[in-house]
């Protein structure tokens, strides 16, 4: 290393090279902890997991490691958006104007998914889920639509067998498709069942819509956290002063994200969206009971209304018995 | 914790990089040999249990100094063994080395059966009878309730409805003005559907509010604490103080629904506390009849209960003797902080005794049970209260909400608040969500 640009490329070639070497400890620790692997890390951290005792506490402290582990994951992935910017910054690049090229999106979304707990999935889980619909509506009406479509008679010639026989195998076609959904009980309790199903789907749909809208919101907050971050590092480096530690990076970082944050938490807009997301949520998990009480009506299982029903009762008899004990107390007192 | 690629030195960065290991390592040991983490040692019996509930009885540390006994109140929201959370950080075992005689009601862990449980029921009738039982087992007609965050509000409201009982009135970082915007909490409180909450879970998991607590620091609580538990991960002692707050932050018991929907609805939305119209059972809440000497303490660094939601309460009753008292710190510093335990607590301890004077030193101390020999030791370290004589006591009268009562011996102790984001939450307990 005979000059300082070699020095710093050697380094950079280290720290590289000692990330990648812990994010795929990390990683494998974190990721394959109930998975079989040969790895000798994960062979490892599957020996603590197992060697967390059974004791009041110790699941508490199990959930301390892994937390530990899942904020450090976290932190690498702000140390690989981190590197860019210490080379930009090393190389007098950092420009203002075009701070996009050091927050991917992407990256910033997962990391932002993981610190919220976001799954990241839900999407794409939507997505296939819409489709699977699509697929489904699409197969249980095409045999029905495909047989209209190509009768087996013409319609200018009088054939009463022909039409007969076909209008027979078209009903056929109906009745195994969409004919179904119009073959339930016009009322009863399966009927209502069904409906409850209905409404089920509708409200985990809205539920995971708001979800998506609170997740978006998030995910721009913390983008805009990141910009925020970038532009002072280029102010930084514009004015001649290096920002190279990256715990002195992440304490900004924090501190930044905590300010953009708190900013968003006060505006209407996150109190409204929130409100949206966990009201579906309640609404989900109401419906969702509603479902149970209708499944276990006919078996001998008490169910949660009727479970209130003997809370309420024996919250009222308490009260009851109380002031009935407060009473004869007060009246044992006057006679002595 | 310092981060492998922190350095330039390639050498100093693989040197951190082993050191990372190494403590992930036995940080792993340490944790995996770890099956119960202590709180709440200071010895105690119980001398009264009611459904969930249980009343502690404290066994006096040192000569008892005030002659009326102190019930502790604490919140519904969480244990309250953050008060003793551990032997050298115990704002109990405080107040029992001033010479303080304490109880504590432990609210437990409502079950579903608990669902219907309401405001009335908890300050009427529990609050009410555990006041009786303490009045019972100390042989006194009165006794000072102390109460913390939620427990003070509803200690406040239990005080103006039976004056009679309570001799004096002590508040921890409590909300009694509901109508600021000031935290976070009563802003997303005011748009909350408690209806919807309540009639979803019945009793409302803790989880579900913690969750709104960790969300008010989310970066600092979710990431950089875990993060930063790396630099302590192997040293026993320090890992298991994380451990014991950790333990409490997640310690969350259920909320009675009604009692949930009630609080939310008249107190964050409506702010009937304030406005005189709070309605408990056939009782209507009427501040002003509080009259017994108040001490209102605040912690200006407090973004859970404002300093705007605390303060107003000094205006509100009809005491003449009321103090109001600043903590430069945070919503948990005030209980587990260094300076919590150096100058609040004895502060308190002092403003009590000073209140009870002329009956201090009449009950004899009667020990629940032995303490144990560490706990004696760490305690005995606090120095002994001596009480003053009553004609020496001035208190401090009619405080304006604005003034700022220095009780201490320590002036500077009082003086400037410092603003929130400078102020260390629990000091050493860096790793703590303050709530």
């Amino acid at each position: 290393m005979e000059n300082p640009s070699d020095y710093f490329n050697g380094w950079m070639k280290t720290q590289q090279q000692a990330y990648a070497t812990l994010q795929n400890q990390m990683q494998s620790l974190y990721q394959n902890t109930t998975a079989q692997s040969d790895n000798p890390f994960t062979s490892w951290s599957k020996a603590v997991f197992e060697a967390f005792p059974i004791g009041a506490d110790a699941n508490l402290a199990k959930d301390v490691f892994s937390k530990s582990l899942y904020s450090n994951e976290a932190t690498q992935k702000l140390f690989e958006m981190w590197q860019p910017l210490l080379n930009a910054m090393r190389e007098k690049t950092l420009d203002p104007a075009n701070l996009n090229q050091f927050t991917d999106p992407a990256q910033t979304r997962q990391l932002f998914d993981k610190m919220f707990s976001f799954d990241s999935d839900l999407w794409a889980q939507m997505q296939k889920q819409a489709e699977q619909y699509a697929d489904l509506v699409r197969q249980s009406s095409q045999p029905w639509a495909e047989s209209m479509k190509n009768p087996s008679f013409n319609f200018s010639d009088y054939q009463p067998d022909a039409m007969a026989k076909q209008m027979e195998a078209m009903y056929a076609k109906f009745g195994d498709t969409t004919g179904k959904l119009f073959g339930v009980p016009a009322l009863g309790k399966d009927r209502e069942k069904i409906e409850q199903m209905n409404h089920f789907a509708k409200a985990m749909s809205a539920y995971a819509s708001r979800h998506l809208e609170y997740q978006q919101m998030m995910q721009k907050t913390g983008s805009d956290a990141m910009q925020s971050v970038v532009k002072i590092l280029a102010e930084k480096s514009a004015a001649g002063e290096n920002f190279e530690n990256f715990d002195d990076f992440f304490a900004l970082w924090i501190d930044t994200n905590e300010k953009t944050f708190n900013k968003l938490f006060y505006t209407a807009e996150f109190s409204e969206k929130r409100n949206a997301m966990t009201e579906a949520g309640f609404n989900t998990r109401k419906l969702y009971n509603e479902i149970l009480e209708a499944q276990l009506v006919d078996l001998p299982i008490a169910r949660r209304s009727e479970m209130d029903e003997v809370y309420k009762l024996v919250y009222d008899l308490r009260k009851q018995v109380k002031d009935l004990n407060a009473q004869i107390q007060g009246l044992k007192k006057e006679q002595m | 914790m310092t981060y492998p690629f922190s350095n330039l030195d390639a050498k100093s960065a693989l040197k951190h990089f082993g050191e990372m290991n190494s403590k992930m390592m036995k940080g792993a040991m340490l944790l995996t040999d770890i099956e119960d983490i202590d709180v709440g040692t200071a010895p105690k019996e119980v001398i009264y249990t009611e459904d969930k509930l249980a009343v502690y009885h404290y066994a006096p540390d040192a000569k008892i100094a005030c002659g009326v006994p102190v019930l502790v109140v604490y919140a519904l929201v969480n244990r309250p063994y953050m008060l003793d959370i551990q032997p050298d950080r115990s704002f109990i075992r405080n107040l029992l080395s001033k010479g303080l005689d304490v109880y504590l009601i432990d609210w437990g862990y409502p079950s579903q059966a608990d669902r219907f449980l309401s405001m009335d029921d908890y300050i009427n009738g529990y609050l009410d009878n555990c006041v009786d039982a303490v009045r019972r087992d100390a042989k006194s007609d009165k006794v000072s309730l102390m109460g913390v965050c939620q427990g003070g509000t509803f200690s406040a409201i239990y005080s103006s409805l039976h004056p009679e009982k309570v001799h004096s009135l002590v508040t921890l970082v409590a909300p009694f003005d509901f109508s600021t915007d000031e935290g976070l909490l009563f802003n997303w409180s005011k748009s909350m559907d408690v209806d919807a909450l309540v009639d979803a879970y019945g009793v409302v998991p803790g989880n579900i509010l913690n969750d709104g607590f960790l969300m008010l620091m989310p970066f600092n609580l979710n990431i950089k604490k875990y993060v930063d538990m790396l630099d302590v991960m192997e040293d026993e002692e320090k890992l298991l103080n994380f451990l014991r707050m950790e333990k409490w932050i997640f310690d969350s018991p259920g909320q009675a629904g009604e009692c949930l929907r009630q609080f939310v609805k008249d107190c964050y939305q409506a702010n009937k506390l304030v406005k005189g119209t709070l309605q408990l059972g056939d009782k209507t809440v009427n501040l002003g009849k509080i009259t017994m000497p108040v001490l209102n303490i605040y912690a200006s660094g407090d973004h859970l209960v404002p300093p705007a939601a605390t303060k107003p309460l000094n205006d509100l009753v009809g005491s003449k003797d009321k103090t109001l008292y600043e903590f430069k710190g945070g919503h948990i510093g005030v209980f587990v902080g260094s300076r919590s335990q150096k100058e609040l607590a004895p502060a308190i301890s002092k403003w009590l005794i000073e209140r009870d004077a002329p009956k201090a030193a009449k009950k004899p101390a009667a020990p629940a049970k032995a303490p144990k020999a560490s706990t004696v030791a760490k305690a005995a370290q606090v120095a002994k209260p001596v009480a003053k004589p009553a004609e020496t006591v001035k208190p401090v009268v009619a405080a304006k909400p604005a003034e700022i009562a220095k009780m201490t011996e320590q002036p500077a102790a009082v003086e400037v608040a410092k603003p929130a984001e400078t102020v260390k939450p629990a000091e050493a307990e860096k790793p703590v969500r303050d709530n």
